[in-house]
């Protein structure tokens, strides 16, 4: 088209005319493919340059909480499978050790080293997808599809071991509704093996590329200080260089016995979260290894069958074990917690999970208030957006990995 | 990988500097010349893309009219929780003694049962459950009522394509699900009823 030498955008275009020095408003989501999940942010911007950002949620509130004053303490686990469902398994650990603080009982060995493999493997399947869908919204769309792969994989462990592949429901108060299979340990071991070469495979295909580098070098950096400041936990933190890891800070389930890394990266910015998630894949790998050669045998669940329900065995055939597995299951009865409140927290992929439960010492919790890792890593998304790109906005979001159905609970 | 990516270690901290447990995560944000030039980079990333095309395919045809080839359909292994059944006791009847627990233990509030007196021929308990409904479209297939069952009569089988035309046609009925087990054969169960009919327990004979 042939340009004339000046041309006046008043008459050309009247509309446009007037936006002209001015910002307009601009809708990210509800519905949008970055936004993983539905969250809108509603952003103030000038050309491509956002001015102001304004994250809204609340379009999938589904009343986690609320539920929680209705479901006594072992029908609330299939709640938490729903609030992550990206990593469902850690959801469910999180829940299970907060109610185990609260009527302060113990979980054997085993029970808390197989706890600790599901944990990890979960960890893996949320951070591998992460990754996958970070490269998807910058552009990179054949590692998500390789990473999807692993987390079927995965999902296969999950389902062997479970009985489903996403709402595993896993954990119970006081251990795990079933031991493993036999073929366990097989299975994990098959899956570590062929897992690292993933890893490599990404890192070759991302981690020196020019265009997914040009995306993320320097974008949406946060500094140490105003990542403390908002909470945010997680490879977000752990990407300005706060080494602060549940597992490590405080200690649960048998982490102290187990040998690992805390990767830190000092940027702060989105290829520094890739390279900590990457990082972390890898010690999550070590620690499953690990945490295989020392399985140990014995019970799964605590022996106190006030709380946990005695095999089935013996509640066919002996009346103590079926007085103790009626009042466990039949409402009016149930487990009692000491009237107590606690707040327990574990390290979930995408940061600090937390729990906090009031008990008034009947079966049903007075109160369950979930601190979601998401709410608070998506707190700094107006800091790292303010005056940087759109296009950087969808690169910083699929960095923090916010899940709206823990979000919004 | 590259001697670039293991050059990340040079920046931010040394690694003497971190505490014990603690690690720098391997890379480096600096692009070197060569990586700056992209095609060289292309050509290595396209080259691992082109690999994959001789790799054996992952997804599978899913045809479910073909349920014994795994090629062709996922059949899940013993213990995956799909659609429910009802059990039978010796005698072809439904195994359940309508105790309510599975209704109690159930978080989605998707079973119903109506107790009633067992017919008189039925020797070996006093109530069955007359009305028995699964409302699979409320279900969320978490498996709390198999655990609570104290006699054995419900379980998940391994079905998973749960398919129907209407919202009526996923309300099982007691029929329905007893019929689910026996097309699976698997509707036997394997506990028996104290024999001589008295409701409780045995004397048990393991030492515990």
């Amino acid at each position: 088209m042939a340009t004339t030498e000046s041309v006046d955008i008043r008459k050309v275009a009247p509309n446009a005319a007037k936006a002209v020095g001015s910002t307009i408003q601009m809708n990210l989501g509800p519905q949008h493919p970055a936004t993983h999940g539905t969250l809108r942010f509603k952003l103030e911007v000038s050309g491509e340059t956002i001015v102001k950002c304004d994250p809204e949620i609340g379009f999938l509130h589904t009343g986690f909480e609320k539920l929680g004053e209705y479901r006594n303490y072992n029908q609330f686990v299939v709640i938490t499978d729903r609030a992550n469902y990206l990593s469902p398994l850690n959801n469910n650990i999180g829940f299970a050790i907060a109610c185990e603080d609260l009527f302060g009982i113990t979980v054997p060995p085993r029970g808390q080293y197989l706890r600790v493999i599901m944990a990890e493997l979960s960890r893996l399947a949320d951070h591998v997808v992460s990754v996958g869908l970070q490269a998807m919204d910058l552009g990179a769309f054949s590692a998500m599809l390789w990473t999807f792969i692993e987390r079927e994989k995965l999902y296969d462990i999950f389902e062997a071991v479970t009985g489903a592949r996403l709402t595993t429901s896993w954990t119970r108060v006081g251990g795990i509704f079933r031991d493993v299979p036999a073929d366990f340990e097989t299975l994990v071991r098959g899956f570590l093996a062929k897992f690292p070469a993933l890893l490599d495979e990404i890192e070759l295909m991302l981690s020196r590329n020019k265009i997914f580098m040009d995306r993320t070098v320097g974008v949406s950096a946060l500094t140490k200080e105003q990542a403390v400041s908002y909470g945010v936990t997680g490879p977000v933190l752990r990407a300005t260089g706060v080494p602060y890891d549940v597992r490590r800070a405080k200690p649960y389930l048998c982490y102290s016995d187990l040998k690992f890394d805390v990767p830190i990266r000092n940027e702060g910015d989105v290829y520094a979260r890739y390279l900590v998630r990457m990082e972390e894949m890898r010690q999550s790998v070590r620690i499953v290894e690990q945490a295989l050669d020392k399985l140990p045998d014995g019970p799964v669940n605590s022996v106190d069958h006030k709380v946990t329900l005695p095999p089935k065995e013996m509640v066919y055939w002996d009346m103590e074990s079926l007085i103790h597995h009626f009042k466990i299951v039949m409402p009016g009865h149930g487990i009692k917690p000491p009237q107590n409140e606690i707040y327990s927290s574990t390290e979930a992929p995408n940061g600090e999970l937390g729990f906090y439960i009031v008990s008034d010492g009947t079966g049903l919790p007075y109160r369950i208030r979930i601190r979601p890792p998401s709410f608070y890593n998506l707190a700094t998304f107006p800091l790292q957006t303010q005056n940087g790109l759109l296009s950087d906005a969808v690169a910083s979001l699929s960095s923090l990995n916010i899940i709206a159905g823990e979000l919004d609970r | 990988m590259s001697a670039a990516h293991d050059e990340g270690h040079g920046h931010g901290p040394a690694a003497a500097e971190l505490p014990p447990g603690v690690k720098l995560a391997p890379g480096d944000p600096e692009q070197t010349w060569v990586e700056k030039l992209y095609l060289p980079e292309v050509a290595r990333g396209l080259n691992n893309t082109f690999k994959h095309i001789f790799r054996k395919k992952f997804t599978i045809d899913y045809d479910q009219t073909d349920r014994d080839n795994p090629a062709k359909f996922h059949r899940p292994r013993e213990g995956y929780r799909g659609e429910h059944y009802l059990k039978k006791d010796e005698d072809g009847h439904v195994k359940c003694v309508a105790c309510f627990m599975c209704a109690a233990a159930c978080p989605a509030e998707c079973i119903h049962i109506e107790a009633e007196a067992t017919p008189t021929d039925w020797n070996n308990r006093e109530r069955y459950p007359r009305r028995f409904e699964i409302d699979m479209l409320r279900c969320i297939y978490c498996g709390m009522c198999e655990e609570a069952c104290p006699v054995d009569a419900i379980a998940l089988s391994t079905t998973y394509n749960l398919v129907a035309d209407t919202r009526e046609a996923k309300v099982y009925d007691r029929d329905k699900l007893m019929k689910t087990g026996e097309d699976l054969g698997i509707s036997l169960s394997k506990h028996k009823y104290r024999p001589d009919g008295v409701p409780g327990a045995v004397p048990h004979k393991k030492a515990h």
